[in-house]
């Protein structure tokens, strides 16, 4: 290994460890990270400034810029909140189909809106209704987090990874839905099963208040139903363009932004007010972990990694992808998911290079990405989230109590996932 | 005008090592919410509110939640057995606030309002150059007497009155 290979591998794996510990916030490690990367780089010629601004994909920071935009406007019009309260008096107090319907209206808003603010918003709602009831609100809320990670995997814009994978390997949002969708959804439901049987206990205890619970009035949790009308329109509006970008030939950062001017236009909204709640830490994050990995690629790491995966592609594709489904699930779930998708992309590319057809990776790649954030607490940030909340509550959630649920589930998923793919290719081949 | 002419001189107070229950004696009986928290010096080292009890009914999600209003029964949280019992363990001082916002008896009573709004806080507490408990003032104590002032100022148009 030479100079130009060793640095930038020790740059980087420094870069992620650090960001693990979390002694440091995420942005200001990226920032750094990324910084050291290039000029290190630019020293011992191993990557240019133009590489860096090359590696950086502004489809995905825009897909992400536009989607938080709109998810802003829509949480101030206390959409969540409403819907939440809506959907969760149909149950009843029956703690079991509170359960079903808080998971799926998690799970649907995270197909489309991001992953994290959807649970951001979902969960201190859950927790008022947990506590009305005077049941325990972690089932829930470990819940929610669980079963928006698993959905999110289904869309191309339900997860950051689906829409960097999306976005470096060509994939429509037509694509994820008839290649993904089917194979989620079976998970989605093996897991929501899954969690009756482990939080068994706590569903067969008996809400005492069931009266406080319908006496709640969705209504007067919706601040502004004017605004709240044009936002399902122009979302609707998205999403629909969304289906069939690929026939206007619109990346989805042009389709989210469409969406985002519309609503601009037509809400004639504070734009300040909108500016102060976007994550733009999150996107630094983004920007400068694409020039980490670009100063990782450009040093031919990554390409070496490929050429040798790509002698197995060609013999056992399969195998392959088995192994891509679980590998990435153990590192999405012990590593952050976003670099290690970052860094997966140029490798998987480099395999297509061959002349093999990777499509099967990059879905294999998806899969076990998105399964794995559920297996430790911090595998996901929606999964942060819930115990930062559930922290605040003081009604803490431990790293154990997280993996005696998120493992096995982890598990069952990426063996539900595996058993599909080889489902297709017996029958494929 | 200052503080000196509008506080109250006999204030309820408390010792920095009562517990809680002997707290809500004072309150309840004598219908007062803000307790200046003395020393063995009879410092002044803090205050204690009666809402500063009530936090701990009051339940967790209220400082995560924006909007309450959609929330028309409390239902379970309405009594919560486990949180009267947690009160008997927990001493004031762990609970009470440190460096509370104090004055000298020569305060003016605009910047003592202006303190108080500042602050977020109902009633003042006064004291001495050594620290030592004088009074205590209550906004509606200081609003009133700065209203009939300037009431006064006007019927009787005199100019140059200090306030």
């Amino acid at each position: 290994m030479t100079i130009q290979q060793f640095l930038p591998l020790l740059i980087f794996t420094l870069t992620i460890a650090i960001i693990i510990t979390e002694k440091v916030n995420r942005s200001i490690v990226a920032v750094a990270g990324g910084v050291l990367m290039l000029v290190t780089g630019m020293q011992f010629g191993f990557y240019t400034q133009e590489q860096a601004l090359k590696s950086i994909d502004f489809n995905t920071i825009g897909l992400l810029l536009g989607m938080m935009i709109l998810v802003v406007m829509l949480q101030q019009t206390g959409f969540f909140e409403y819907v939440a309260i809506l959907m969760a008096k149909k149950s009843k107090g029956n703690t079991w189909h509170l359960l079903v319907i808080l998971g799926s209206v998690t799970t649907v808003l995270s197909m489309f809106l991001d992953n994290v603010t959807t649970v951001i918003l979902i969960a201190p709602v859950t927790v008022v209704i947990a506590q009305i009831l005077g049941i325990n609100p972690l089932p829930f809320l470990i819940s929610e987090a669980i079963l928006s990670n698993t959905g999110g995997a289904a869309t191309l814009i339900g997860d950051p990874p689906n829409i960097i994978i999306g976005s470096m390997a060509g994939f429509t949002f037509m694509d994820f839905i008839i290649n993904l969708m089917p194979v989620v959804l079976i998970t989605w439901v093996c897991t929501l099963f899954f969690l009756k049987y482990i939080f068994r206990k706590s569903f067969a205890k008996k809400s005492g208040r069931i009266d406080a619970l319908l006496k709640m009035d969705a209504g007067a949790a919706l601040k502004d139903r004017k605004t709240l009308t044009k936002l399902i329109i122009v979302l609707f509006l998205t999403i629909m363009l969304f289906f069939f970008h690929h026939l206007l030939h619109f990346k989805p950062s042009l389709v989210a932004f469409i969406g985002v001017a519309i609503a601009f236009l037509w809400i004639n909204p504070d734009i300040n007010k909108i500016l102060k709640e976007i994550e733009w830490g999150v996107l630094l994050f983004f920007v400068f972990l694409f020039i980490g990995v670009g100063g990782l690629e450009s040093s031919g790491m990554l390409e070496a990694v490929g050429k040798w995966l790509a002698t197995l592609a060609s013999s056992n594709m399969l195998l392959l992808c088995i192994i891509f489904i679980w590998g990435s699930a153990i590192m999405s779930a012990c590593v952050d998911n976003i670099p290690f998708t970052m860094a997966m992309v140029p490798i998987i590319l480099n395999i297509g290079n061959s002349g093999i057809n990777t499509d099967p990776l990059w879905w294999a790649l998806a899969l076990g990405v998105g399964f794995g954030g559920n297996g430790t607490p911090i595998g996901a940030t929606a999964n942060i989230v819930v115990m930062a909340i559930a922290e605040k509550n003081r009604t803490p959630i431990t790293f154990k109590m997280w993996m005696k649920v998120g493992l096995p589930i982890m598990i069952l998923n990426c063996l539900v996932a595996s058993l599909v793919f080889i489902a297709i290719f017996l029958i494929k081949y | 005008m200052i503080l000196k002419t509008c506080m109250k001189k006999n204030v309820f107070y408390i010792q920095e090592d009562a517990t809680i229950n002997q707290a809500i004696d004072i309150f309840t009986a004598n219908k007062v919410g803000t307790l200046p928290v003395l020393d063995k010096e009879k410092k002044v080292i803090g205050v204690f509110y009666i809402t500063d009890i009530l936090k701990i009914f009051l339940p967790s999600f209220i400082e995560f939640i924006d909007n309450i209003d959609f929330i028309k029964d409390f239902g379970a949280l309405s009594f919560d057995e486990n949180k009267i019992r947690m009160i008997n363990d927990i001493n004031i001082k762990e609970i009470m606030e440190k460096s509370p916002v104090v004055v000298d008896e020569e305060c003016e009573l605009m910047r003592a309002l202006s303190l108080m709004k500042k602050h977020n806080i109902t009633d003042l507490i006064i004291v001495n150059n050594e620290n030592r408990l004088l009074g205590i003032a209550s906004q509606v104590d200081i609003a009133t007497r700065l209203l009939d002032l300037l009431r006064g100022n006007l019927i009787d148009n005199k100019e140059g009155l200090s306030l």
